[in-house]
C-alpha cells in the first residue's frame, strides 16, 4: 500500500489562534504585553551606566553583557565621563544605573537627564522602572505557572479519580481559600527569614492554585464519562493517558483564560506587597517599590507615583485584554 | 470454553447503584440498573439486545467490558474471567473486546488527528512502531471506507456516517475477538445508518469477531442478530433466536414491543397492543413480575413472584407465569 501524502488540517489552537487575531484590543493588548516582556528582557542594555560596546586598548568589551576581570575596579558613572582619549563605547539608551544614588539631585522632575525624574535619594525613575519591570513580569508569570501547575495536577487527580482522593483534595481547597490571600501571603513572608523574589513568586502560586484546582476539577468530572474518555480506557489507555492525553487537552482552554487574568492578580499582589513593605528587599527596584517611595512624596514628586502606576496600570489592562480575548476565542460554541 | 465455540459468556451479571440520602449519605436503597442477565456469543455470531430506553442495555454492555465495574457476575472473554484481571492485566486484555459507541460525536477527542484517534491502541499496547502504525492506520481507514487522506484531519470536519466508521476503525485496529456495538446506528439518517450496517456484516465475516448488538430497532436487530434477548427493567425477559422472536414472541411485552414496531409495508396491518402505564421507577419496582402492572394477563400469581426464565424448547427463554402455565398444561 502506498503511502498517501497525510494533509494536516489547522489544529483546533491555530483555529484559537485565527479567531484571537480577530480581536484588535486583544491584539493590542498582546503587542503592548509583548513590549513590556521586550523591556524587561532586554534591561542590561536598556538602562545601565556600563557602555554595551567599549573598545579599549584595541580590544573590544561588551561591559553590559558580560563581567571582565581587569575591568572590575571600573566606576562606570566616572569612568564614561572622562572616557581616555582612543576609547570608544556605545552607551545604553538611559546610561544611568537603577542604584547610582547622587545626593545633589534629589527628587528632581522630570527632565532631560532623566525623563521621570529621580527618587529621594537622586536614584533614575526611569532606569529603575525598566529594571523593575523584571521583578513585575516575572513575579506574573512564575507565580501563576507555579499556580497552574499544582492547580492542574491536583485538579485532575481529584476530578478524574472522584471518591475519597476527591473529598480530601476538595476539603483542602476549601481550607487554603478560607484564608484571606493576603493574610496568607504575609504569613509566609513572616515565616522566612530572609525575603528574596522567588520566595515571593513561590509564596503567590502557592496560595494562587486553588482557583485553578477548582476549574480543572470541574471539567474532569465533565470530561471523565464522556465517550471518548470512555473509549480510551476501552483501549486499555492507562490512567495517566487517559488524564493527560485525552482529558486535560480538552480541559485547558478555560484554565489559559483564568491563567491570564492570574498573571495580572499577581503583578498587582506583587505590587501591594511591594507597597506595604513585604515585597522585594531594597535596593531592588520593582514599580511596586516605587510606588512605595512615592506614599512619602505625593505632594512634591508626582512623577514618583504617576509612572509605576500607569505601568502597572497598562500591563494589567493588556493582560485583562488578552484574557478576554483568548476567552471569547475558546469559546466551545466554536465551530470545533 | 473456547472448545464449543463460544467466545463470550456473561454469567449473573448485576450493577447496582447506591441511592443515598440525607446529610450523611446513607444508602437508601438501589437503582438495579442489570439485575443477573446471563447470555453467551459464539465466534462469528450476534447477540442482539433491544429493550426500551432506561431499560438497562448500555449499562449492561458497558458492565460486560468492564468499562463500569459490575456488582456481581462472571465474564468470560475468551476462556478468561475478565472480572479477575486487574491494573496491568486488564488493561493488557482489552486488546480482545472493544466497543462502538452510539454518539459519533461525543466519541472522538476533538483534539485529536484522525489518525492519532485509530493509530490509539496501536500505540498504547505498543503494538508497531511509528511507521507501521500509519500503514495500519492507512490500511484501516481503507478498510471502512474512508481516504487515507482523513489521517491528518480532526473529527469535527467528518459527518455523522463518517465518523461512526473512524470509531469503527479505532476499535478494529486492535483486532478484538469481541465487539460491544452499542445502538452504533441510532444517531445516524436511514441510509448512511445501512451503510454501516453492512460494512458491520461485512467486517464480522472476514474476521469472524463476535457482536454484542444492542439496539431499540427491531427491524435492525432481526436483519444483523442471530440471537435476540429482550430486557425489560435490568433483566431479560425474552431471548430466541432473531426468527423465533420474530414469528413466536411469547412473552407479553415483547409482543407489544414487535406490535409498536413500524412495518415498510403500508399495506399490511397487524394487531396493535397499547401499553398501559410508564415504565416503572427502576429504584423500586414493582413485586413480582415487573412487568405485571402494564400487563393485561397478569393474575394474581404475577404480582406476588418473579418469574424464572425458563426454556420453552429450542432455546426459547421466556420469563412469565402464563407462559410458563401454558407451555405446562400442554405438555
Amino acid at each position: 500500500m502506498s503511502e498517501a501524502p497525510v494533509e494536516k488540517s489547522p489544529s483546533y489552537w491555530r483555529l484559537v489562534a485565527r479567531e484571537f487575531m480577530r480581536r484588535k484590543l486583544s491584539v493590542a493588548a498582546l503587542i503592548g504585553v509583548s513590549g513590556f516582556i521586550l523591556v524587561a528582557l532586554f534591561a542590561p542594555w536598556l538602562a545601565n551606566d556600563a557602555p554595551i560596546v567599549l573598545v579599549r586598548d584595541g580590544r573590544v568589551y561588551f561591559p553590559s553583557t558580560f563581567t571582565y576581570p581587569e575591568l572590575r575596579s571600573i566606576d562606570w558613572a566616572y569612568y564614561m565621563d572622562n572616557l581616555p582619549e582612543g576609547q570608544w563605547a556605545l552607551m545604553p539608551p538611559v546610561p544611568i544605573s537603577p542604584y547610582r544614588d547622587d545626593i545633589f539631585n534629589t527628587l528632581r522632575p522630570p527632565s532631560r537627564e532623566h525623563p521621570m525624574g529621580t527618587d529621594d535619594v537622586g536614584r533614575d525613575v526611569l532606569s529603575r522602572m525598566i529594571w523593575g519591570s523584571r521583578i513585575s513580569l516575572s513575579v506574573g508569570f512564575v507565580a501563576v505557572g507555579i499556580a497552574v501547575v499544582l492547580g492542574v495536577i491536583f485538579g485532575s487527580i481529584a476530578g478524574y479519580f472522584g471518591g475519597m482522593v476527591d473529598i480530601i483534595i476538595s476539603r483542602i481547597i476549601e481550607i487554603v481559600i478560607c484564608f484571606p490571600m493576603f493574610f496568607l501571603l504575609l504569613t509566609i513572608i513572616a515565616l522566612v527569614a530572609r525575603v528574596n523574589i522567588y520566595y515571593l513568586m513561590f509564596a503567590i502560586g502557592i496560595v494562587g492554585w486553588t482557583g485553578v484546582a477548582r476549574l480543572v476539577r470541574g471539567e474532569f468530572l465533565k470530561l471523565r464519562e464522556q465517550e471518548f474518555a470512555v473509549a480510551a480506557r476501552a483501549l486499555g489507555a492507562p490512567a495517566t493517558r487517559v488524564m493527560f492525553r485525552h482529558i486535560l487537552p480538552n480541559a485547558i482552554a478555560p484554565v489559559l483564560v483564568s491563567a491570564t487574568f492570574g498573571v495580572a492578580g499577581a503583578i498587582l499582589t506583587e505590587s501591594g506587597l511591594s507597597f506595604l513593605g513585604f515585597g522585594v528587599p531594597p535596593p531592588t527596584a520593582s514599580w511596586g517599590s516605587i510606588l512605595s517611595l512615592a506614599r512619602q512624596y505625593v505632594y512634591q514628586a508626582w512623577w514618583l507615583t504617576a509612572f509605576p502606576g500607569a505601568a502597572i496600570f497598562l500591563s494589567i489592562l493588556c493582560y485583562n485584554l488578552i484574557g478576554e480575548g483568548l476567552r471569547d476565542a475558546v469559546d466551545p460554541r466554536l465551530k470545533v | 470454553m473456547t472448545s464449543n465455540g463460544t467466545v463470550v459468556e456473561v454469567r449473573g451479571l448485576k450493577k447496582h447503584y447506591p441511592v443515598r440520602q440525607g446529610v450523611f449519605s446513607r444508602v437508601a436503597g438501589s437503582v438495579r440498573a442489570v439485575d443477573g442477565v446471563s447470555f453467551s456469543i459464539a465466534r462469528g455470531r450476534t447477540f442482539g439486545l433491544v429493550g426500551e430506553s432506561g431499560c438497562g442495555k448500555t449499562t449492561c454492555a458497558r458492565a460486560a467490558l468492564r468499562l463500569v465495574e459490575p456488582t456481581e457476575g462472571d465474564i468470560f472473554i475468551n476462556g478468561t474471567n475478565i472480572l479477575s484481571l486487574s491494573g496491568k492485566h486488564l488493561r493488557r486484555a482489552r486488546r480482545g473486546f472493544q466497543i462502538i459507541f452510539q454518539d459519533p460525536y461525543a466519541s472522538l477527542n476533538p483534539r485529536m488527528t484522525v489518525g492519532a484517534i485509530i493509530g490509539e491502541g496501536l500505540k498504547v499496547h505498543r503494538m508497531a512502531s511509528r511507521r507501521e502504525r500509519r500503514r495500519r492506520v492507512t490500511e484501516l481507514l481503507e478498510r471502512v471506507g474512508l481516504s487515507a487522506g482523513a489521517a491528518g484531519r480532526y473529527p469535527h470536519e467528518f459527518s455523522g456516517g463518517q465518523r461512526q466508521r473512524i470509531g469503527i476503525a479505532r476499535a478494529l485496529a486492535l483486532s478484538p475477538a469481541f465487539l460491544v456495538c452499542d445502538e452504533p446506528v441510532s444517531a445516524l439518517d436511514v441510509s448512511i445508518s445501512a451503510q454501516i450496517i453492512n460494512l458491520l456484516k461485512d467486517l464480522q465475516e472476514e474476521t469472524q469477531m463476535s457482536y454484542l448488538f444492542i439496539s431499540h430497532d427491531l427491524n435492525l436487530v432481526e436483519y444483523i442478530c442471530d440471537e435476540v434477548a429482550v430486557m425489560y427493567l435490568g433483566r431479560i425477559v425474552e431471548q430466541a433466536h432473531a426468527e423465533v422472536i420474530y414469528e413466536r414472541a411469547m412473552h407479553p411485552y415483547t409482543r407489544a414491543l414487535l406490535a409498536a414496531n413500524p412495518l415498510p409495508d403500508p399495506e399490511k396491518r397487524r394487531e396493535k397492543i397499547l401499553l398501559g402505564g410508564a415504565v416503572p421507577n427502576p429504584a423500586s419496582p414493582p413485586q413480582g413480575c415487573h412487568f405485571h402492572p402494564r400487563c393485561d394477563a397478569a393474575d394474581e400469581a404475577c404480582r406476588l413472584q418473579y418469574p424464572k426464565l425458563v426454556e420453552i424448547g429450542g432455546g426459547h427463554l421466556v420469563a412469565c407465569h402464563m407462559v410458563d402455565q401454558k407451555s405446562k398444561t400442554s405438555q
